[in-house]
């Protein structure tokens, strides 16, 4: 059963890529169930009957409205479409009607206008709680906030108004705070990113106030760098988002744009597999013995030239041979490791680096995404000082390094180390497990870890053992990385070697306020019209031909 | 990497007696399209119970005997952390299959499988663990079960 295959993630679209070969090969014994919370039912029978038997159908879900929400699989057509391959079934209890309101003449802050709405609606429509759909973490934050300060200027006896966030990186109980019942006298208002539209499922909501927009990401194969960017909905996310409001009664959505900006969207979300960095489920295919990749059955074909440079990239790396196969043992391994093909092939170049221990702290540090770091409002100051004990010169990933080994010695015993440090427990906590997950991969190949890091092993653990161990490190690092290279400019920003791409380094980054010349970077992310590159270490021009030749003579 | 963290998924708003779930209703058609046809397509929103019922509807009809195997991906609310994967065994111990996924299941947050299974309303918690019996549930993201399922299990 593939559930909540509408959001066509990447690996949603390879499964049922891999299910449809199998499929062929076993009609009798193998059942595949997919659920689908939105309009897309028929695309997905469409795919599994292949080719001969669906012709005659245009794709009727790009048209599906509201109406047909509510009208649900009563229709006849669904008994009929699906031969001897499948059939839909809708488990839809009854929707309501759902009023859509648009606006006159475009916002011009679509913010401040969702708050005014949220106003207007608590103080003029009866009961019902309200979900505002948003991007991300920083709008609902000031959103919730702006609620909070103008909720003082209502009346006292008037309705109160509870505004709750929901996004991904609440705890638990914060998340859970969105499905219980307002107290009495009460309008509970959600503030909600993308996760709302179909995800989750709140109750009791009636009226909607749809900003537009959600936040994708989309990867340039020209540049090689993914951003996360708000983009406009497509018609289907549209209508889901209005869909939200009929659930318990009729309802109304106020969609914060024009009737014309509407009828311009997309039909339908462009799908993550034309808009990823590809080389990992490239990757996958190959280890799965899906050598073609460009005949094999994907539901929405990949662009060619995502394909093409995430080809590029996995031969760079020792991947692929010359005739796109396999490698082995490299690529059979890089496959197996359940990290990114840049980092896989970092980890299995260690040995020869001696510093395979340093690298599993590294990878599994990097994995964390930037959440080592934490502290309270109005600590920055003194966080940074922290911070600064556990800096070294060459850069973020040493750095990185050093706190694991801090922690490891220190803090796992103290509650107080982590405390004074600003250091976030927990995500150490994960590191630690990621690391020894890491590491059983590696032993099962057969390889021989050397531990260096070890709670006694080592007296000074704010050094790494000389400078020669850092440069073996940061070679190492540059064996994976160099695709991600860049060059330090006199104004303090980096270009790509590509040339094109002006970067800057990330605030949490070492060199955010440092001199260097040639760095290689984990991650690079667009936020607003910077694009950022976190976890940075110096290295020498001279290491990118020396361990990517083919690479850089593509280039 | 966060592949098998299930900290941050939950199933919400599935408190409701399994009776009362808008997918009762279908049970005997659901079990029947899937007798019948190699791909049933289930259109439900969360909180319809598609997740939750339809394995169990299916290890009742008997499609866990004979070492029949239910896989269903599990999807977190979350895009961002990674898909889990709800995997349901009923096979002999000693089978291949079941030791790879022993092997997987050391990694897991037992813990938060465990309200997860709890919260779901299922009966799932009993399998959570391999015990005496042949019965074992374990997490799964949608790229392993790629991997298992092209190299011939279930």
């Amino acid at each position: 059963m593939v559930d909540e295959a509408h959001e066509r993630s990447l690996s949603t679209d390879v499964l049922l890529g891999v299910l449809k070969k199998i499929m062929k090969r076993r009609p009798k014994d193998l059942r595949i169930i997919i659920s689908s919370a939105t309009l897309q039912a028929e695309d997905f029978l469409r795919f599994f009957m292949g080719d001969a038997e669906s012709q005659p159908k245009p794709s009727e879900s790009d048209a599906m409205t509201l109406d047909d929400l509510i009208t649900g699989s009563s229709n006849p057509k669904d008994n009929a479409f699906g031969g001897e391959v499948g059939r839909i079934i809708n488990l839809e209890g009854r929707m309501y009607p759902v009023d859509v309101l648009y606006l006159e003449t475009p916002a011009e802050d679509y913010l401040e206008k969702a708050v005014q709405t949220v106003f207007d609606i608590h103080t003029k429509e009866p009961e019902g709680d309200i979900l505002v759909f948003l991007t991300g973490r920083e709008e609902i934050d000031s959103a919730v906030q702006a609620i909070s300060e103008r909720a003082a200027e209502l009346h006292p006896r008037a309705q109160s108004i509870m505004p709750l966030p929901l996004y991904a990186g609440l705890s638990t109980e914060q998340q859970m705070y969105v499905f219980e019942e307002a107290s009495e006298n009460t309008r509970k208002v959600i503030f909600s990113t993308n996760i709302a539209e179909a995800s989750v499922t709140i109750d009791g909501i009636i009226y909607v106030v749809e900003t537009g927009f959600v936040k994708l990401r989309a990867y340039n194969p020209l540049t090689g760098i993914e951003t996360l960017t708000a983009t406009p909905i497509s018609k289907a996310s549209a209508t889901q988002r209005a869909g939200r409001a009929g659930r318990t009664k009729p309802g109304k959505c106020y969609r914060l744009y024009t009737e014309a900006n509407f009828e311009a969207l997309e039909a339908a979300t462009v799908p993550e597999i034309q808009r990823s960095n590809l080389a990992p489920v490239i990757l996958q295919l190959k280890a799965l013995g899906i050598d073609n990749i460009v005949r094999f059955d994907f539901i929405t074909a990949p662009p060619a030239e995502l394909v093409i440079r995430a080809l590029e990239l996995l031969y760079s790396l020792g991947a692929l041979d010359d005739y796109a196969k396999l490698t082995k043992p490299l690529g059979v391994r890089m496959a197996e490791l359940a990290v990114e093909p840049m980092m896989a092939k970092t980890l299995l170049s260690a040995t020869s680096f001696g510093c395979l221990s340093e690298i599993l702290t590294i990878a599994a540090m990097t994995s964390l995404g930037g959440n080592i770091w934490f502290h309270h409002d109005g600590e920055k100051k003194r966080m940074e000082t922290a911070r600064r004990k556990f800096a070294v010169e060459e850069g973020d990933h040493i750095t990185l390094l050093n706190v694991y080994q801090a922690f490891i010695s220190k803090g796992k015993k103290e509650a107080r180390f982590c405390h004074d440090n600003f250091i976030n427990f927990k995500a150490m906590t994960r590191a630690v497990s990621i690391r020894a997950q890491l590491k059983r991969y590696l032993e099962r190949f057969g390889i021989a870890i050397d531990e260096t890091l070890s709670s006694n092993a080592n007296k000074t653990p704010l050094s790494v053992g000389g400078l020669s161990k850092g440069e073996q490190i940061r070679r190492c690092l540059t064996t994976g990385f160099f695709a991600h290279a860049a060059k330090m400019q006199p104004d303090g920003t980096f270009r790509n070697v590509a040339g094109g791409t002006v970067l800057h380094a990330h605030p949490s980054s070492l060199m955010f306020n440092r001199k260097a010349d040639w760095v290689i970077f984990h991650e690079v992310m667009e936020t607003g019209n910077k694009t950022f590159i976190r976890d940075v270490t110096k290295i020498e021009k001279g290491w990118l031909t020396e361990y990517a030749p083919e690479f850089y003579k593509i280039r | 990497m966060a592949e098998f963290d299930l900290a941050a998924s939950f199933i919400p708003s599935l408190h409701k007696p399994a009776s009362l779930l808008p997918i009762a209703r279908h049970r005997q058609s659901l079990l029947y399209l899937i007798e019948t046809y190699p791909v049933t397509i289930v259109v439900g929103q969360t909180g319809s119970g598609k997740t939750t019922q339809i394995p169990q509807y299916l290890e009742q009809a008997g499609w866990c005997s004979d070492g029949k195997i239910i896989a269903v991906t599990q999807v977190g609310p979350f895009p961002e952390k990674s898909r889990v994967l709800v995997l349901i065994v009923f096979s002999p111990v000693e089978s291949p299959q079941l030791l790879l996924l022993s092997e997987l299941q050391k990694s897991l947050d037992v813990k938060s499988a465990k309200k997860l299974a709890i919260r779901s309303g299922s009966k799932m918690s009993l399998h959570l663990l391999p015990a005496s019996n042949s019965s074992l549930m374990a997490y799964y993201s949608e790229r392993l079960l790629s991997i298992l399922y092209s190299h011939g299990t279930p």
